[in-house]
Order: structure tokens, then sequence, then C-alpha cells
């Protein structure tokens, strides 16, 4: 019987050809220590490649650039850990939506 | 203009980049009366290497310390690029960057002051307390330009990715691009065009830079028939984390953290031993060799690097969250984002690529050999030579970017537009467009771009050797000829990340086998280039390996002397 960390739900405010917004549930296994943002990458390299979001830049939490909300509330990606067994909802950090994630930036 | 395949946008400067040299560059432009245009790869001021730069930028205006100069400033860099760096750019970096520091501070960006002048810190290969602090790091640099260049009304492609020079003869007239934000294709046309698109990182595994630093611009300028030189230089940050892994290959500031007369943190191997010894830390390249022979000894940390101890440091807790605070050290809010207290936890960190020091070959009129192509900042290769000190990466954007614009508007004066090769155009985008179209394959994009990296890593990486290098360019043809035909794109109607990758990673490709052939081609250790089959500096390499694309596509191979400036450079060892 394996007590290994409970896995991540992941609910994401995509936008489908139209702009019209839907969303996606992802279950993501806890197998390392996450933040918001490298477990984005990971859901685009093993489970969605469609899944848009801005990559990491600066690596050091400062250029704003993975911008977007969790819980509604505005967040650096990079900066804010994700605990095993969290539910998330993602959601684009204004309302100048390119595609899911991805906004246009001051 | 627009036909159906493309957006035709005209200037007489186009801008390739976003950071320190292509901001500075277009400003320079504008404020000579150009009309200039700007295309980013992503967003102005959150892409790039600037943006994630630290705050050291080299101006030896000698506030702190009287003793200081330009002149000494001049000896120090050349010495520490190990007597590799063409002499004319040292010149103009050393005796313009304290100019151009002013220009920015009229732009609205702040340093940090001490007793009402510019406080200035020592870092290791300068002769005295040289590096002004900037408040905000590379961040606040990039955004204070890129608020220069809005209150110039300079048009900004933001998301738009270049991916080909267009040629006249030997004259680049423009380049086509795809805009990321409606996969819309572009060409954009230029009386001159200046490259500052930074360098190629994220070439190899392990890196601390920003992850649209795959070199795109090099390549281009490469495949137009411009000259590169040391591209086998690649300067390796000593101290990037290998721990914790959501944050892995960011890069904490040792010269902050480890010199007693800051934080004052041992640098401990994976037994608790101290592998340095106590006073201003080595410069990069020999403090990478002391931390790699650690490592590969076996002595490393759980996570394969060494440890910054700062629980170990002799200052207080206070005084190493001030300082923290004041030399903007430390990530991620000095790590309590990520709940890591770095006064009951130690670091463990491991070299990792961090500046390019090879690239495009320039004069000091920021000329590349192409026609009416400028290129300014870490895409140009022969400014630094084999190694770099602290805060002259960001100093160079702003001398060279300035030069580049100042001589790109010159240049559109005397030269009308160059005849636009629309052939190429409408072949580039139909070999675009067939990319986001290839719906099945085998390999993801993604996957092998890993490979390259993991390559670069392997063959290419702190020691290298001839066979290894081999070895390294064979795997590199494998990948070219073998997974990239099979690479398929998910597509999707705009914003399709895997399409970038696709486009990066053909790119990567031909340039990685670039790098390792200077590598292979420069049989001596000089610098960060580390050959354990020629372990040492030899006086008949002490010129620049120079790689230039052949008719074929093969890679041509020739040396240049190094441009000296006829100055009797003193070292620092002389000096004291």
């Amino acid at each position: 019987m394996s007590d290994a960390p409970a896995p991540v739900r992941v609910e994401v405010v995509r936008s489908n050809d139209q702009g019209e917004p839907y969303t996606q549930t992802y279950e993501v296994p806890y197998e390392t220590r996450m933040n918001v943002l490298s477990m984005l990458h990971y859901i685009y390299e093993n489970q969605d490649p469609s899944l848009a979001f801005r990559v990491c830049q600066c690596s050091r939490g400062i250029c704003d650039s993975c911008q977007m909300k969790l819980d509604d509330k505005k967040i650096k990606a990079c900066s804010v850990l994700v605990k095993p067994g969290q539910q998330l909802k993602l959601s684009p950090s204004n309302s100048r939506v390119v595609r899911d994630l991805v906004t246009v930036q001051d | 203009m627009t036909n159906g395949l493309y957006e035709q946008i005209e200037a007489d400067v186009l801008v390739l980049g976003g950071g320190g040299a292509a901001i500075r560059a277009a400003i320079a432009a504008k404020e000579n009366g150009a009309n200039v245009i700007v295309v980013c790869k992503g967003v102005v001021g959150r892409s790039g290497a600037t943006p994630m730069a630290c705050p050291s930028y080299q101006a030896a205006i000698a506030h702190q310390d009287p003793r200081d100069n330009a002149a000494i400033a001049f000896d120090d860099t050349v010495e520490e690029g190990r007597y590799l760096g063409d002499e004319d750019l040292i010149l103009a970096l050393t005796q313009e960057s304290s100019e151009r520091a002013r220009d920015m501070e009229r732009y609205g960006l702040k340093y940090e002051m001490a007793g009402g002048h510019w406080f200035q810190v020592q870092h290791p290969g300068h002769s005295y307390a040289r590096n002004l602090v900037i408040r905000g790091c590379g961040y606040a640099m990039n955004a204070a330009l890129k608020r220069q260049s809005k209150k110039l009304s300079i048009p900004l492609y933001e998301d738009c990715m270049a991916t080909r020079f267009l040629l006249d003869g030997n004259r680049v007239t423009g380049v086509v691009a795809v805009g990321m934000r409606d996969h819309k294709f572009y060409v954009f046309r230029g009386k001159a065009v200046i490259l500052a698109t930074g360098g190629y990182p994220e070439l190899w595994e392990f890196t601390d830079t920003s992850r649209d630093l795959t070199g795109d611009g090099v390549t281009m300028a490469y495949r137009a028939g411009a000259d590169l030189v040391d591209m086998e230089m690649m300067l390796y940050y000593p101290t990037c984390l290998k721990w914790p892994p959501e944050v892995e290959g960011t890069l904490v500031q040792h010269e902050g953290l480890i010199n007693p007369n800051y934080i004052g943190a041992p640098l401990l191997n994976g037994l608790g031993e101290q592998i340095i010894p106590p006073g201003l830390p080595p410069v990069r390249d020999e403090l990478m060799k002391i931390m790699i022979k650690e490592i590969l000894a076996g002595r490393g940390t759980p996570n394969g690097g060494v440890y910054i101890a700062i629980p170990r440091s002799p200052k207080s807790k206070e005084e190493i969250f001030a300082l923290l605070k004041k030399l903007d050290s430390l990530p991620y809010h000095n790590m309590t984002d990520l709940e890591v207290d770095v006064t009951q936890q130690y670091l463990e960190v491991a070299p990792g690529t961090h500046f390019t020091l090879g690239g495009v070959r320039i004069n000091d009129r920021a000329e590349t050999n192409l026609v009416g192509l400028f290129a300014a900042g870490e895409v140009s290769g022969n400014c630094h030579g084999a190694n770099r000190t602290s805060g002259n990466a960001l100093a160079e954007t702003q001398v060279f970017g300035k030069r580049a614009g100042d001589n790109a508007v010159q240049f559109a004066r005397e030269h009308g537009f160059g005849r636009l090769d629309t052939a190429a155009a409408a072949a580039e985008i139909q070999w675009l467009q067939g990319l986001l179209d290839r719906s099945s394959g085998q390999y993801r994009p993604n996957e092998i771009k890993k490979q390259i990296q993991h390559v670069m890593h392997e063959h290419m990486g702190y020691q290298r050797d001839a066979a290894g290098m081999q070895a390294g360019l064979a795997a590199l043809r494998q990948i070219q000829y073998e997974l990239l035909p099979h690479m398929y794109v998910n597509p999707t109607s705009h914003f399709d990340y895997e399409w970038m990758e696709a486009i990066e990673v053909e790119m990567m490709v031909e340039l990685a086998q670039v790098v390792i052939r200077s590598g292979l081609t420069r049989e001596e250790t000089r610098g960060h280039h580390w050959r354990t089959d020629f372990p040492q500096s030899r006086a008949e390499w002490c010129q620049h390996v120079r790689t230039r694309r052949g008719p074929e596509g093969e890679v041509e191979i020739s040396t240049a002397p190094v441009r000296r400036a006829g100055i009797q450079v003193k070292t620092k060892s002389e000096r004291l």
C-alpha cells in the first residue's frame, strides 16, 4: 500500500477558437515539488500539448510574465508552491486573453 | 501592405529583440530622427536575458573608490577575457558605460546610493569597487527602457518570432516573422537592421536563463552568411540552484553570498568541507572549475552540486536579510515564496550556462560583415573574450545598443530600402505553415529539444575533449536526419507554443553543431572552454575561431587575430 502524495486537481479556464471560455480539468501526479508554473510545464509536456501559457522567463519571480489568477486572485505562477492533493482553479490574469492562460500584458 | 500571404511593414531601422541592447538601439535610432520598429519574440521586458539580470552594471566612475578609472577597467576586462576580446570593443565598453548609465537614470532608472553618490561594489575580476547596483535588477532596467521607447512612440511587435533574414546579395533587407498571437505572417523591412536577440544558453540542459534564448538570431545571421566567432565560449555561472526542483537552474548571486565583505557564506562540498579559501571568491571560470572538480570527484551534494551555507555566515539573521535586500542576491523574495528559509537551510548549486560569450562578429560601429546588419549585446561574439566579469553584460547592451542605433540611422540615410526577395519570403512562409500542418509523426518538438540539450550537456559541457565533441556531433547529426523529419506539431488556432518549439528546434540542431565544431577547432583551454585533452592555454591559440556557413551548408572554419588597441595592459597582480 503506497503512501505516495495525493495528485493535484487543476481546473483551467481555457478559451476555444472563438475566444469563448470553457474549463478543462487535469489531474497532475505529485511526483516532485512543484510551483504552479512548473506544474503547467508538466501538463504541456506530458498530458496536453494544446494548453497555452507563457513559459518561464526570468526564473527569479520578478518579471510577471507568468501572471495568472489562482482561485480568482492574481499570482505569479512561478512564485506559488503547489501542495499534494491541492485543488486549484487557474484563469487568465486579465480580460485580454490570447488563448487559455496567455494574455496581452502591459 | 498585405497580400494574402503576409503583412509587410517597413521602417528606416528594424530592431530585432526586446532586451537592453534592442531597446537602447531603438531609442538611439529614434532620437536620431529615424522611424523605428521593434520585433520581439516575447513580451518586451518579460523575455530574454535582461529582465533576469543581476543588478550589476560596470561603470568605472570612481564614486565609491577614487582609485578607479576607465583605463583600469579596460585592463581588467582584457585580462579577465583571457586576452580573447577585441580591444577596440573593450575600449568603447569601458569608456562609455558610465555615460550610458546616466542615460538610463534619465529614463527613470534608479541605482543604489551611498552618501549622495552611486554605491559601487567590487566583484571578482575588478580591481576596485566599480559595479553599480541597479534597484530592481535587470527587470527594472528593461522596464525603464520600455517606458522610454513608449514615450518616443516606437511600435513594439511583441510575441512575434523572426525566423529568416531576407537578402539582396550580401545585404540584409528584412525578416520573415510569425505573430504568435494570431499566427499571422509578417515581412518586416528595414533600410538598416539591428540584431539584438541575445544568445543561446538554452542549447544546454542545465541553464539559468529564459526559455526563449535558443539563439534564433545567431542562427538566422549564420544562415544569411554572417561571420560568427568563438562559438564554443559559453559562460557558466557557477551557482545555479540544484534544489528545490521546481526552480532548478535559477541563479543565486554568489558574489554577494560568498564574499566576506557582504554575507560571507562558506562554499562547502557534500562532506561539509570548505572548497575555496575565505576571501574574495575567484572569477567565474576558475570558480566553475573548482566546483566541477569537487562534483566529479564524488564529493558533491545529494542533487549534484555544492553548498552555499548561509547559516554558517558570521553575520546575524537581521544583517543577512538587510544585505540580501540591498544586493538582490536571491530570487523569489529570498526564497521565502517557496517556503525555504536560507538562514536555516543550505542551498545546493552547480554551474549552469548563463551568458553567451561567442556569437556574431562586429566592429566598433556594431557592424557585421553583412551590409546593413548591425548587432549589439549578447548576440555579438567578440567583446568579452573567453570569460566575462560581472556587470559587463548590461554595460555592453547600452554601449553597443546606442552605437548600433546611431550607426544604423546613418546607414539608413545613405541607402534606400534593399530589394525585397519576395520569393524567399514566400518559401519561408510555406515552410513555416508546413511545420504547423505536420500533425502526425513520432516526436514532439519538446522531446527533440531535450535530446539536443542533453547532447550538449554531455559532449560540450563543463569539460570537453575531442572524442566527446565528435560523439556530440554524431548525435546531433542523427537528431537532424533521423528525428527531425518525424517531428509533428499539435495544431491550435493561435499561440501554438509547440509550433514555436518546432521552429526553435530546427535552428538549434544546426547552431549546436557550429558550437561543437568551433570547440573542436580551439585546441587549448581558455576561460570557459575547458578541454581535458588540451588543459593549458596556448599562445598560438590566442585568436578567434571564426565560423561561416558554406554553400552546401557545411561549417567553414577559419581563424582571425584579436584586434589589439596598442595599450600596454597592466594585470591585477602587477597593479598590487
